[in-house]
């Protein structure tokens, strides 16, 4: 806790005035979410400005708000590097996913693996990867939450995750995506605005000149020069490269940002929401460096991480220094800096928790279980009851790990997506002879492979990571991506080259690359307006 | 390839492939290799990314900036070439298809909507 008591107060306020919007947004939106489009996918109506702010939303979770700037804070340049990762992802998200994934989607990205291949083993075990992904990234955000709620608001951490699990239930299940889709838009303006603001506030601080601000972060922050240069940070090259290639092909394979792109009425706006996403994703990514060197100048290494030691206090401590310190002014900034930080983890979690119940309801309940034979209201009541356990899931997991580590949580799930989901895709939509062994041993040998080094690495055993602390891990990699994404794409060439021929796949793949090029045949909006 | 698709639409799409293989992998890899070369440099080449430039702009931090007006540059060349290369065909390609479909059977208004005949088969909840 690093406020005052009357500052806390104050934050609480905010809080609860910020939880009570989003119950109303929430409220609005239940009665527009009809149906099974309408719950999973917001009827495809949404635009592209729309949605480009809420994949916006869905990007910055915890870690890129609080994580970069206080990396950047603590660390210097190397903090610098989660941001181009993060910000170069977009690139493979329009190049290789948005449009495609749009023509051939309905609810999941399970559907493009289905479209040409043998059905229920493929959907069984994406739809299982895909879960598996969401619960690590989901499990970050609800560590997140405890350190960050207890840091800046003063609420006990058990008390925060559990309450967090329960806004994210109510969102998705009387909300559904339209719920879900608003919080998003919501949080980033909310976001946005703030980063907006300390940067003005910031700027004019140093007479709006940045090499100033520059140089005073580097002299304060006792590295000099260095704190400039890559080095602080990452000292092990390789792991830096695959922490660099999990970040860029990983967010072209989360589950939850490609669902969104179904979201919309058709490629074009698909393409159009991922350039808004580039736009002001990549703005934002560059604030919060600057707010990060802003911090290590004004607030100062020392204060930072005697707030917490990973450096997620960096931004609230230079919006409250801002304001004026101890005064009103800066007990005001502080508090809407920690709500908008709360706000942040509450959407993406409810952005998550919709993905996880498409992928229970929409692919291993409707089409693996039930064949098929299910019909909207009742894919829509699993759902919802799926949103429930996942959300309880996510709280008993979050409670039981609160000593993980968030960055590495989050890195790991990209590295998963990058590993298992991303390979499929691309052999789907571009490889005529592809059949279903490779697309299973593509996911399961790139989710092993990822899930095993990462498990084996240091950030689990050895003397920093959370067990066995006695013995050497047996990998120097904290990251697994760079062997996982290779083994991902090997297993599926492989498992397609040593099996036979599929015939139904390369009939239909002539088929899906006109749907896929064309958007002929592909899902259409819900035309009618509420 | 099937027999639904006739030979005009089935040049249409061969070229439409052709022509985003040719734009979008070049691209692609120009981007990713771009990216990867930066990681390098600041891993590999630590002397030469330290050297100052403008004020307190150091090399590293250049590269930094590269990496996302290359990112905001791919965006706009990408989506200015879509729109001039690939929309137009691919809006032709479908108002063919549409053409035959309203051909074959004379009830146009189900026929119009795209999806009826491909639709996944063992889906049976409807939308709305």
């Amino acid at each position: 806790m690093i406020a005052s008591d009357a500052g806390r107060t104050l934050s609480v306020a905010v809080f609860i005035a910020l939880v009570a919007a989003s119950l109303a947004i929430t409220f609005v939106a239940s009665r527009r979410a009809r149906g099974a489009s309408g719950f999973f996918v917001a009827g495809r109506r949404i635009s592209a400005r729309q949605n480009g702010l809420a994949i916006v939303g869905d990007l910055f979770s915890a870690a890129a708000f609080l994580g970069i700037s206080g990396m950047v804070a603590l660390n210097g340049f190397d903090g610098v590097m989660y941001s181009i990762g993060f910000l170069v992802a977009l690139i493979t998200v329009l190049l290789v996913v948005a449009e495609p994934l749009r023509n051939l989607g309905r609810y999941t990205l399970t559907d493009v693996m289905a479209y040409r291949l043998d059905r229920p083993r493929v959907r069984a075990v994406a739809a299982v990867a895909s879960v598996v992904i969401i619960l690590f990234y989901l499990l970050a955000q609800m560590v997140g939450v405890g350190v960050i709620t207890s840091l800046l608001l003063g609420i006990d951490q058990t008390l925060a995750i559990a309450l967090v699990g329960v806004l994210m239930m109510v969102y998705v299940t009387f909300g559904g995506m339209v719920a879900t889709t608003y919080v998003q838009l919501f949080k980033a303006l909310l976001l946005i605005g703030a980063t907006v603001v300390l940067t003005v506030l910031l700027l004019g601080r140093f007479g709006f000149n940045y090499s100033h601000l520059l140089d005073r972060a580097a002299a304060r922050s006792g590295n000099g020069d260095a704190f400039l240069a890559p080095g602080l940070k990452f000292t092990n090259h390789v792991d830096l490269l695959s922490l660099g290639l999990g970040l860029v092909l990983g967010t072209a394979g989360l589950p939850h940002i490609m669902m969104r792109f179904y979201t919309v009425p058709d490629a074009q706006t698909a393409r159009r929401s991922a350039v808004w996403v580039m736009g002001i994703h990549g703005s934002c990514l560059f604030l919060m460096t600057l707010l990060g060197f802003g911090a290590a100048a004004l607030v100062g290494p020392h204060a930072i991480e005697a707030a917490n030691e990973a450096g997620n206090s960096a931004a609230p401590l230079l919006a409250q220094v801002l304001g004026g310190g101890a005064t009103f002014g800066g007990q005001v900034l502080f508090a809407l800096v920690s709500a908008v930080a709360f706000a942040t983890i509450l959407a993406v979690v409810a952005g998550l928790a919709i993905g996880a119940s498409a992928n229970i309801s929409h692919d291993l309940y409707t089409h693996v279980l039930r064949r098929g034979k299910v019909n909207e209201r009742r894919e829509v009541q699993v759902a919802k009851v799926a949103s429930l356990a996942v959300g309880l899931i996510a709280i008993v997991l979050a409670l039981a790990a609160k000593s993980l580590n968030v960055a590495f949580l989050v890195g790991l799930a990209f590295a998963m997506a990058a590993s298992a989901n991303l390979p499929v895709l691309i052999y789907s939509l571009h490889w005529r002879r592809f059949n279903t062994a490779g697309a299973v041993s593509a996911v399961v040998v790139g989710l092993i492979t990822a899930v095993g080094l990462a498990v084996v690495g240091p950030s689990v055993i050895g003397e920093d990571g959370i067990m066995l602390h006695g013995i050497e891990p047996l990998t120097t990699l904290s990251n697994p991506g760079i062997v996982s994404v290779p083994a991902g794409f090997l297993a599926g060439w492989l498992g397609t080259m040593l099996t036979a021929r599929e015939a139904r796949s390369e009939e239909r793949f002539d088929q899906l690359r006109l749907r896929a090029l064309t958007g002929h045949g592909a899902e259409r909006a819900i035309e009618v307006t509420p | 390839m099937s027999a639904v698709l006739a030979d005009v639409v089935r040049r249409d799409l061969e070229e439409l492939a052709r022509r985003r293989r040719r734009f979008v992998v070049p691209l692609l890899l120009g981007a990713l290799s771009a990216y990867a070369l930066v990681l390098l440099a600041f891993a590999y080449w630590p002397a030469l990314v330290r050297q100052h430039v403008i004020g307190a702009f150091n090399v590293a931090y250049l590269l930094a900036v590269s990496q996302f007006l290359m990112t905001f540059l791919v965006g706009v060349v990408y989506s200015r070439w879509a729109a001039r290369v690939c929309d137009p065909l691919a809006a032709r390609i479908r108002a063919e298809l549409d053409a035959r479909a309203t051909e074959a059977a004379p009830s146009p208004v189900t026929d119009r909507r795209p999806g009826r005949l491909e639709r996944d088969r063992s889906v049976v909840a409807q939308e709305a």
